[in-house]
């Protein structure tokens, strides 16, 4: 599993939160931060399911799933406590609503990064789907920013919120099924 | 998809070339990124093009760079760099053509996503006359350049970072600092009240439209500077990229570094000139 794009991500987590910032600034400006943070995050962990040996060990008697979910469980061990200590840093600078809003864009964009990798390595046979995924997240997180009001995701208005984190969640929803169906072992028949 | 060529045995290195370019042109322009940027460029454009004149002239020439740009700089890279991902690259080896060849078509591919833009800008333009779009100024050909280039160079880019650094992320990183350094120089040397710095023409994405207050609709002026030298700038850099590029491969590094050294000397000449 590569461990260099983690303690990159980390470094540069550590830059933008040790960043100077005008203590005078919207409050705007601590969520943009937060949104950032957990872009890089989940960039990383796109490289989480990377794995040289992927075909030789795939006739072992361990399923699919459970070295994934390893493997997930092993990122979410790195992501975690960089995402509290990010929201720690900031949340004097935000209010106190948006360390739960910001927590829900973060677990939806973290799960559909997993997704992503999931779908690379499974459906398009690649040991190691972290290229063409961390390539695929940042197109995705583009197509985000593109989004038009009605259905925006990186959205700061008051009355857009509710709606908006609701997309979020079924972002989050439909990453858990993209990674619960990618992670079934191919070898798995009916009985 | 493969990327072993058709068979162009005995044939002349020019024919050659035309072949593996645009097999690699069509690669590159059916890429999902690729079609993922034109996707999100039209989404960006429809949504603000028509809310008002600040808005139409900004849609005309900066939304290209970031959201059809950077894709395309991630299409061009993973295009590249297939067959060492696949571990293929010792296949192609037995080949008649060398790697310089493909490294050469694949630059010259990177001239289908900017011909590509250019076709958008033409069309949208053509859209504008048609609806009677009201705008302050038209844009100048120079500011409807800067989107293609910032295509090319983003593309030739991207075949550059492939070949010279064949390892998982580097082209995250390269994109992440690509955009740090751009978002400094558009601020850096901004006093109150201004958008934009005096060095805002050294970076990539630069909104020529002045935004003036909320609901940054109207048509208040243009930021300062000369956007002739900015293109000739991006050009610069699209050069510096391929010969950049041609670099790792080929046997004639003296050509490319002569290349490069014309480009580091047209990039600093346009440079200068952007800031007086």
């Amino acid at each position: 599993m590569r461990w260099q794009p983690a303690a990159v991500a980390t470094v540069l987590v550590a830059l933008a939160l040790a960043w100077p910032y005008d203590v005078g600034a919207s409050w705007t400006d601590g969520v943009w931060c937060l949104r950032v943070i957990a872009g890089l995050v989940t960039l990383a962990c796109a490289f989480v399911l990377d794995d040289q040996a992927a075909d030789i060990i795939a006739p072992s008697p361990t399923p699919l799933r459970a070295r994934t979910l390893f493997r997930v469980g092993l990122a979410a061990a790195w992501a975690v406590p960089v995402w509290s200590v990010s929201l720690l840093v900031v949340a004097p600078r935000i209010p106190d609503v948006w360390m739960g809003w910001a927590s829900l864009e973060f677990a939806a964009l973290l799960v559909a990064g997993l997704a992503t990798a999931a779908l690379a390595a499974r459906r398009y046979g690649q040991s190691e789907p972290g290229a063409v995924a961390s390539a695929a997240i940042v197109g995705g997180w583009l197509l985000m920013l593109t989004l038009p009001g009605p259905v925006s995701l990186f959205t700061l208005r008051p009355e857009a919120l509710l709606s908006a984190h609701l997309r979020w969640t079924l972002l989050l929803g439909a990453g858990l099924a993209v990674m619960a169906t990618m992670s079934r072992d191919p070898a798995l028949t009916r009985r | 998809m493969s990327a072993v060529p058709h068979a162009v045995r005995g044939t002349s290195r020019p024919s050659a070339l035309h072949v593996l370019a645009t097999n690699e042109a069509r690669r590159l322009l059916c890429h999902p990124l690729n079609l993922l940027g034109v996707a999100m460029w039209c989404i960006a454009v429809g949504t603000d093009a028509w809310a008002g004149p600040r808005p139409a002239f900004t849609a005309l020439t900066a939304p290209m760079t970031l959201f059809w740009g950077v894709p395309v700089f991630f299409a061009a890279n993973l295009v590249t760099s297939s067959a060492r991902r696949a571990g293929t690259e010792e296949l192609l080896e037995g080949l008649p053509r060398w790697r310089e060849d493909r490294t050469g078509a694949l630059c010259l591919a990177a001239l289908a996503p900017f011909f590509m833009g250019v076709a958008a800008q033409a069309l949208l333009s053509c859209l504008y006359l048609v609806t009677g779009n009201q705008l302050e100024r038209f844009p100048t050909i120079a500011e409807l350049a800067c989107g293609p280039l910032n295509l090319l160079g983003g593309c030739l880019l991207g075949i550059a970072v492939a070949r010279w650094t064949p390892w998982p992320g580097a082209p995250l990183l390269i994109m992440i600092i690509l955009v740090r350094v751009n978002q400094y120089v558009n601020t850096a040397g901004a006093g109150d009240g201004q958008e934009t710095g005096p060095f805002y023409l050294l970076g990539f994405y630069a909104d020529f439209a002045l935004w003036g207050p909320h609901p940054y609709l109207a048509a208040i002026g243009f930021n300062p500077g000369s956007v002739g030298w900015h293109a000739v700038y991006l050009l610069g850099l699209c050069l510096g990229a391929g010969a950049l590029a041609m670099l790792a491969d080929s046997s004639r590094r003296r050509l490319w570094l002569a290349v490069g050294a014309l480009a580091v000397v047209v990039v600093a000449f346009a440079g200068i000139r952007v800031l007086l």
